[in-house]
């Protein structure tokens, strides 16, 4: 399990990088739509792209592609994984 | 007996209910095709039981709408099948250990089990059954495996003792199961899988979307011409004209009669578009100049809907979207309005903001053609040129833009996050994209056509009544003056409220310029909903709202109309 130490947002995060959600820094709605979708502490994650200007960031996450807007992949923090690990990655 | 299936969005639940019920739903691959919900009978041993498919939901407890009216369709439920797609079985499992606390019986129907294969996904199914105390069938909803073992294991389903409480618990719980029975092989990218990643990064991306817009209007738009040159206009002239020009003929060439069946000789002879009979235009004008784009646009459609592409161009497009207060998902029903606009206007619903449908409604009605209309549009303004056509869409782009930008800054709410997920891309499930296109086909036959056919003769008789011209002179100054137009346009602008292409096809014989085409047509598509459409955003947005939305309409019509009427076109 992580500490936490090292998190940075999920939009500073690099394309193809992995790593481990550890934070989601809103309020209740936004923690439960995410929640909902399997993105929740804990969860391993992969950053897969993000669109041009501020567009939505796309995250590979148990075989899926999920995208999200920039506001709320702004809120998630992730602990990135310091050795590459292909297991995260996408279909 | 009450059988409810619930589900995650695109767990297949609706062809699973079409495959249970043997009737016909359309589904897409891209969530939220299920709004409302749909309700067919199926046989469970010699009992009829009612099936229930419930839109997708992550969670019950999410606090948005769809989740509250999934709750309360739930609970009605006798028996609940839990539709799971295999390929991600963690993230559906949340709403499943929501479900064991229904006590309701419950059966997990394992599905899209032939893709988890093919993914190199291990499912032990029985330790996942016996973990959640419940039987798990797998299923492959498109093909028909596992459904016969599914409706029988309904009779014996048991209320599941299951108690796990909190959010955190759950995750908890959901990790131990996964961790027993889920086992993933690791497999390297096929060119496939690298030619879907292709299209949803930036670059490629933006690429892939022009090519894929491009592609299918002038697919749309040479198809459907195709199909109208070499097979249903030689069917009316070649094989109709002969006998209506019989009946013509034999009733004396003139009378009442003769005007109501075949209308107005021109030059003598029997023009389909001009003559405007109930034998005559009002068939030729659906059958002949409609039918060829339903059919192509809703063919494309069905490709783009069905291969899964829909949701990506959503991410492509989501920041030009949001200058107009919307996400990228508000360009699924746009594109859908462009087949018909009620349709459209319903898979809005998926927006989660007021403000955000408000928007969205208002401009599919405003902006958005449908395919009838366009029809119409092709064939009356092609016929001074293609730059005509030109100039009407790049009209309505630019007043969609223009509209969109004003109801984004002067509205209050918020728009959304955009929170979706990205299908993976299918083969298409042929059977079933060629039965939604012949649906789509047949609810136009049967529910536009008729309206058509009596719309023609009544429009006839109004006008030997000389009721048109009286409405005519009336409205003239306003419409000559302002638009251009001539008198008898009006009785256009009247008809566009029951049929927008039977108010097109009024225009073919009054011998307008190339200028007065391109006024009315871009009037025509934006000053008043049809009467369907009219009816629907009433439904959706309540009489407040479409007071305002119409308001828009006419006000942006009148003033876009008159705009091109001063421009030397």
């Amino acid at each position: 399990m992580s500490t936490g130490v090292n998190k940075i947002a999920l939009t500073r995060m690099k394309d193809g990088q992995g790593g481990t959600v550890v934070e989601i820094a809103g309020g209740f709605a936004v923690t439960e739509r995410l929640a909902a979708m399997g993105i929740h502490p804990g969860k391993r994650i992969s950053k897969f792209c993000s669109m041009f200007f501020r567009g939505p960031v796309t995250i590979c996450i148990d075989n899926t592609q999920v995208a999200l807007g920039r506001g709320i992949a702004d809120k998630i923090f992730v602990e990135p994984d310091v050795v590459a690990d292909e297991s995260c990655s996408c279909r | 007996m009450k059988v409810v299936l619930a589900g995650n969005p695109g767990a297949g639940k609706s062809v699973l209910f079409s495959r249970l019920t043997g009737s016909n739903v359309t589904s897409s691959q891209y969530p939220g095709t299920s709004i409302g919900y749909t309700s067919g009978l199926m046989k469970v041993g010699a009992e009829k039981a009612e099936v229930v498919d419930v839109p997708g939901v992550y969670s019950l407890e999410s606090g948005t709408k769809a989740s509250d009216v999934a709750t309360r369709m739930i609970e009605e439920g006798d028996v609940i099948i839990n539709v799971i797609n295999a390929t991600h079985l963690e993230r559906d499992l949340y709403l499943t250990l929501e479900l064991l606390q229904k006590k309701a019986p419950l059966i997990i129907a394992l599905n899209v089990w032939d893709d988890a294969r093919h993914l190199g996904i291990h499912i032990d199914v029985a330790r996942l059954s016996e973990n959640l105390g419940v039987p798990v069938i797998p299923t492959v909803a498109t093909s028909g495996e596992g459904i016969k073992d599914l409706v029988e294991s309904i009779p014996g389903a048991v209320i599941p003792d299951f108690r796990v409480q909190s959010r955190e618990e759950r995750w908890a719980k959901i990790g131990e199961i996964i961790k027993e029975v889920q086992n993933v092989t690791h497999r390297h990218h096929t060119i496939g899988e690298r030619l879907a990643d292709a299209s949803v990064k930036p670059a490629s991306g933006t690429i892939i979307a022009a090519i894929v817009a491009l592609s299918t209007f002038l697919f749309v738009r040479y198809a459907g011409d195709a199909i109208y040159h070499y097979i249903l206009n030689p069917i009316f002239q070649f094989l109709w004209l002969p006998v209506v020009s019989r009946v013509s003929l034999l009733i004396g060439s003139e009378g009442f009669l003769h005007d109501i069946l075949i209308g107005r000789l021109i030059d003598g002879r029997i023009d389909f578009l001009e003559s405007w009979g109930l034998l005559t235009t009002a068939l030729y004008v659906p059958f002949a100049l409609v039918l060829p784009y339903i059919i192509t646009f809703y063919f494309a459609l069905s490709l783009l809907e069905d291969t899964g592409y829909l949701p990506r161009l959503a991410v492509m497009l989501d920041t030009i979207m949001h200058r107009f207060g919307m996400h990228g998902y508000a360009i699924i029903p746009t594109i859908v309005g462009f087949g018909c606009n009620v349709p459209a206007i319903m898979a809005t619903r998926v927006l989660e903001s007021k403000k955000e449908r408000f928007i969205a409604v208002t401009l599919i009605s405003i902006a958005v053609p449908c395919a009838s209309l366009q029809a119409l549009i092709l064939g009356l303004v092609g016929q001074h040129g293609i730059q005509y056509v030109g100039i009407v869409y790049a009209t309505l782009f630019t007043v969609w833009i223009i509209i969109g930008l004003i109801l984004n800054f002067s509205i209050k709410g918020f728009t959304p996050e955009l929170l979706i997920e990205i299908p993976p891309y299918r083969t298409l499930p042929w059977r079933l994209t060629l039965q939604k296109l012949w649906l789509r086909t047949r609810g136009f036959i049967i529910e536009a056509v008729p309206i058509m056919i009596i719309a023609i003769p009544v429009i006839n008789i109004l006008n030997m009544l000389g009721v048109i011209q009286a409405v005519s002179n009336f409205a003239a100054p306003v419409v000559s003056g302002l638009l251009g137009l001539p008198g008898e346009a009006v009785t256009a602008i009247f008809v566009a409220f029951f049929r927008m292409d039977a108010a097109m096809a009024l225009l073919a014989p009054l011998g307008l310029s190339a200028k007065q085409l391109v006024v009315s047509s871009v009037f025509l598509v934006m000053f008043f909903p049809c009467i369907a459409t009219f009816t629907i955003i009433l439904r959706e947005l309540g009489p407040l709202n479409l007071v305002k939305s119409v308001g828009i309409m006419i006000l942006s019509a009148v003033v876009v109309g008159g705009f091109l009427n001063l421009l030397p076109i």
